[in-house]
């Protein structure tokens, strides 16, 4: 149980060593880079274009079937990890479990992709 | 320093995590930074999970809710007209019914958790993954296949609810 529970102190040291390269390099450019902003310098970068209006905007509600859609994935993926790594103990069962399951899914995405809902535009 | 020690420690600075975050939710008059400060309540709970030893339910907790719950919240906020954005909810006139419907459920919730005396059993390390498929694919397989059904109808929800008249 100890050796197990240590294996978090390598965790906690790759935390501790990401957090401290980007500040190191933050800090860096801090020192290093010459500042000399102006208003032209500071406006927002949008392309090329000249900013109109505010980011705070409002959105198409139709980008809404793009976030569910990937909620969606998102937890038929979380269904496939353990039945992946039990693949062997899980058996025939476990595959026609999964694909039930996803056949189900794969329902939805059909009626997405003819009702055009998968389209940006 | 003793391992329960540790354990207690991480276990206050989570805690300490989930409440202020959630305070903060609640309180915060932009309601961006209350979507964000409650990913960061998940995050904290994620935590927790750990400390249970239950690491598939933290990394599964990270996906789903730090990521997909939290892109939606977002979602439901930039569909929002401006102007009819919630600002400073707080203490607004739907307090005390609020409170009423809060007020019981605290005190359920805080009788139960005084009512546990045992301390917990050590929790088998290695995981908690084999465990999670074996009652997921095996103790509760048909819940599992109505969860599918229940994420079709969301989506096709979703897709009817925002159909494009073309």
């Amino acid at each position: 149980m100890p050796d197990y529970n240590l294996s978090y102190v390598y965790v906690l040291a790759f935390f501790g060593a990401g957090v401290g390269i980007v500040a190191m390099m933050m800090m860096m450019s801090r020192m290093l880079a010459p500042r000399n902003p102006t208003r032209e310098k500071l406006t927002a970068y949008e392309s090329g274009e000249e900013p109109i209006g505010q980011a705070w905007g409002r959105y198409p509600t139709h980008f809404y079937v793009f976030a569910l859609i990937f909620v969606v994935f998102d937890v038929e993926v979380i269904f496939l990890f353990p039945w992946a790594v039990l693949l062997r103990e899980l058996g025939w069962r476990g595959v026609i479990e999964i694909a039930l399951f996803l056949a189900i899914l794969v329902v939805g995405l059909y009626y997405a992709w003819r009702k055009r809902a998968l389209s940006w535009y | 320093m003793s391992y329960d020690l540790v354990g207690v420690i991480l276990f206050a600075v989570l805690a300490i995590g989930i409440v202020g975050a959630g305070i903060g939710v609640v309180l915060l008059d932009r309601i961006t930074a209350s979507a964000l400060l409650m990913a960061f309540t998940f995050l904290n709970v994620a935590g927790m999970f750990v400390l249970l030893g239950a690491e598939t339910i933290a990394a599964f907790q990270v996906l789903i809710y730090v990521g997909a719950i939290t892109v939606l919240i977002l979602y439901g906020v930039m569909f929002t007209p401006q102007r009819e954005r919630a600002y400073a909810l707080f203490f607004q006139t739907q307090w005390p019914w609020a409170a009423l419907v809060v007020a019981p459920l605290g005190i359920g919730v805080a009788l139960v958790g005084l009512s546990f005396r045992d301390r917990a059993t050590a929790v088998p390390a290695g995981g908690d993954l084999d465990a999670l498929a074996t009652s997921i694919f095996r103790d509760f397989a048909f819940p599992f296949e109505v969860a599918s059904v229940l994420l079709l109808a969301a989506m096709i929800g979703a897709i009817v609810l925002v159909r494009r008249d073309d």
